[in-house]
């Protein structure tokens, strides 16, 4: 078995940061950097991650773009299904954060730079 | 002795000529930011938005900041210039031009401009208060994705509001803006100049200011991320007819050269073509979650990404021929199971302006040109901005197929938002959704303009003119994007006002009370809707704006004549009815009907005077009356 790589851990410590912050300081400043800063660019770390891209661009562009887009498709599940609240679709997303750290990479193409 | 041959000097070995040239290519645009920044942060606390005048926040802007500007243009042009292009730099150089024109309103203002913000932050709260929606209340909530992620932020943060959130949003979204812009620039351009350029161009042009705390702000995001990932993963070989069109164009280059295709990606373009079968499935996931979270936030702009991936999959620029039929099918399944509310009682009305052209322009551009001279001044220079902007990257593409390298994939991106217009009027809004749309395919075709093949500083011409040029662009940009910012900001006097009155008004009731026929709740009289009212408690009141056209004709209902306004209350049921009048107001009936900031000051006083109002709170930017009961229902 492969050890954790930096990524994996600085997203589970992350997460266990944001979710004790939820936990035991809620709407203190620091709470609420922390849990911008995570839900704005957590899940989506998660996902790039997987993919092993290397590019800068690419892995921000989809850092963002994923980590938004989960966080309205989960508030949005809550909402439409009328049982509102910030707190569960918080940590509805550190679960499927952690989830997504804790699954191996897919491995990267021995071909990567030859055209298909 | 070669150029970059190093010297040894007393032991010391000295850099090469061309270490050092490199090195002040880099170091000039520096210094030229680091004095930018300085000159930027020194102007800021002279700019006094009360001051301005109906020509925006250029009229406030002092002389340092426009220097700001021009030192930062001085250092894109010098990285730009650069033999080897330093990304670095050039990246800074974004960031800083963001903090320049998109960041500088934030930080003198200190809330969120526009009355629609306001709005969006009172839909999170009612989210927040309410644990859920009411599609019947309001259409937006036929499309609450953004709100629903906006109450997910505020509540676990632990915000009171989301107005912090909202004031940042246009510097925020900008910023996130750079990635997937910058990702399809450098995709479909062949030099990497091309693609910052084409960003400087994007953020000087992009004064339609929907980047604000809105659905069609996050949703724009979504849709270029999801452009990003089509062209940038899923790019295939064009098809037969793309590469005829091609030559047919090239036959009438002026000089001999490869013709064909512009190839889909440069070198950095074109690893990312190559990936394993498990990674472009979840790209293709990827892309999907993104279209599923426009589909559930934004009315229109799902359309527009169906657009743009029809026309990719048509010129072989997305190899997911079923990702056009899938985004239609969650669109449909959308607009007839949750948006149905909103559906049934518009179907018809949004069929009718279908085919209208004529009238759906009007509605978009001659009916804006009224108010005062200056407000029509800015409305003009929009429209001289959006046409230049279209004629130059007409004039781009056709130079770059002329040189031999059609590009369709940008042209694709730039002419995929237009058959909108044929649709829909949206509100007299829909000219500038196509102008936001197209901006990203227009801005690297404009750029092809002055370099159809690579950035050659060999013509004195584009030498001398680029940076007076791009100097120019930036005027226009800030009498255009902020033209309207003295009706479009909102001073902290204003938002205690707001405070007061919810504190007054609808503050203790149950957090799911909301007014009905039986408890219509307190009503609001306003001479204009531009006020910072509805960020709380929306659902608690009604507003009546009062008859414009009235007021301007003083033999028609007279502001100056209380019992006018008593009977203007008169027919709507109310628990309270308030009349308020705000800076803002005035400010927004003045640049729109020329109407005087003082005949709003004769109301208010003239019905203190009949003894039909009296006042409950006045600060120096609102004043808020309590009309007498006598006069309402």
């Amino acid at each position: 078995m492969k050890p954790p790589t930096a990524v994996t851990l600085l997203l589970l410590a992350a997460a266990g940061t944001v979710a004790c912050m939820l936990r035991f300081a809620p709407g203190a400043m620091a709470t609420t950097i922390a849990v911008i800063a995570f839900f704005s660019a957590g899940p989506g770390l998660a996902v790039v991650r997987l993919l092993a891209i290397r590019d800068l661009v690419e892995a921000l562009t989809l850092m963002f773009g994923v980590s938004l887009a989960a966080d309205v498709i989960v508030a949005e599940a809550f909402v439409q299904a009328g049982a509102w609240s910030g707190n569960a679709a918080a940590v509805v997303l550190l679960a499927l954060t952690v989830v997504l750290a804790a699954l191996p990479p897919f491995p990267r193409d021995p071909s990567r730079g030859a055209p298909e | 002795m070669d150029r970059s041959t190093s010297l040894t000097v007393v032991g010391l070995r000295m850099p090469s000529v061309d270490a050092i040239a490199r090195g002040t290519w880099v170091a000039a645009p520096l210094l030229l930011l680091g004095v930018s920044l300085r000159l930027w942060i020194l102007a800021i606390p002279d700019i006094e938005p009360r001051s301005m005048t109906d020509l925006g926040l250029i009229s406030v802007l002092p002389p340092a900041l426009f220097a700001a500007l021009g030192t930062l243009l001085l250092a894109f042009f010098a990285a730009i210039h650069a033999p080897r292009t330093s990304p670095l730099v050039c990246f800074l150089s974004i960031v800083m031009l963001i903090l320049l024109l998109y960041g500088t309103v934030p930080i003198v203002e200190g809330l969120p401009r526009t009355e629609a913000a306001w709005r969006h932050i009172g839909y999170i709260e009612y989210i927040t208060r309410n644990h859920g929606i009411d599609p019947t209340l309001n259409a937006y909530f036929n499309w609450p994705g953004f709100f629903s992620g906006g109450a997910l932020f505020v509540e676990a943060a632990g915000l009171p509001d989301a107005v912090q959130l909202a004031r940042w949003a246009p510097l925020a979204f900008d910023f996130l803006y750079i990635g997937p812009l910058l990702l399809i620039f450098r995709t479909v351009a062949r030099d990497e100049r091309i693609a910052w350029m084409a960003l400087w161009v994007y953020f000087t042009a992009n004064w339609v200011a929907q980047d604000y705390f809105s659905p069609q702000g996050f949703a724009l995001l979504i849709h270029f991320a999801i452009v990003a990932i089509l062209v940038r993963w899923f790019t295939g070989p064009p098809p037969s007819w793309v590469r005829r069109f091609a030559n047919a164009a090239a036959r009438f280059r002026p000089a001999s050269g490869d013709a064909g295709v512009a190839p889909e990606a440069d070198k950095v373009g074109a690893a990312a073509v190559a990936r394993t079968r498990a990674q472009r499935m979840l790209l293709a996931t990827i892309a999907v979650l993104l279209c599923a979270t426009i589909v559930a936030s934004h009315q229109l702009t799902p359309f527009v990404t169906l657009a743009t991936s029809i026309g990719l999959v048509a010129i072989g620029g997305c190899r997911l021929r079923s990702f056009p039929i899938l985004l239609s099918a969650m669109i449909v399944a959308w607009v007839s199971y949750c948006a149905i509310q909103f559906m049934l009682g518009n179907l018809m009305p949004l069929l009718s302006d279908v085919g209208r052209v004529e009238s759906i322009v009007s509605s978009n551009v001659t009916e804006r040109f009224q108010g005062s001279a200056e407000h029509i001044f800015v409305n003009r220079m929009r429209i001289i901005l959006t046409l230049t902007v279209w004629v130059v990257a007409t004039l781009g593409a056709i130079r770059r197929a002329r040189a031999g390298r059609l590009e369709p994939v940008p042209m694709v991106i730039a002419a995929a938002p237009f058959p909108l217009l044929a649709l829909q009027a949206y509100g007299g809004e829909m000219m500038l959704r196509v102008y936001l749309f197209a901006l990203p395919g227009m801005a690297v075709l404009a750029v092809r303009l002055p370099f159809p093949r690579q950035v050659r500083w060999t013509s004195i011409w584009v030498r001398l003119a680029t940076v007076p040029v791009a100097f120019g662009v930036i005027i226009a940009f800030l009498l255009a994007r902020y033209g309207n910012e003295r009706m479009d900001y909102f001073t902290h006097e204003e938002d205690q006002a707001m405070r007061y009155f919810q504190a007054l008004t609808v503050n203790g009731r149950a957090p799911t009370e909301h007014a009905t026929a039986d408890d219509p709740g307190p009503l609001v009289v306003v001479p204009s809707w531009d006020l910072p009212l509805r960020f709380h408690r929306d659902d608690m009141y009604s507003m009546m704006v009062m008859d414009i056209p009235a007021l301007r004709d003083a033999a028609g209902l007279p502001a100056g004549d209380p019992e006018s306004l008593a009977a203007l209350v008169a027919g709507r049921p109310h628990d309270g009815a308030y009349l308020i009048v705000t800076r803002s107001e005035k400010a927004h009936l003045q640049l729109t009907t020329g109407l005087s900031p003082a005949r709003f000051d004769r109301l208010v006083a003239d019905l203190i005077d009949s003894g039909e109002a009296r006042v409950v709170y006045r600060n120096r930017d609102a004043t808020i009356l309590v009309l007498n009961e006598e006069a309402g229902g």
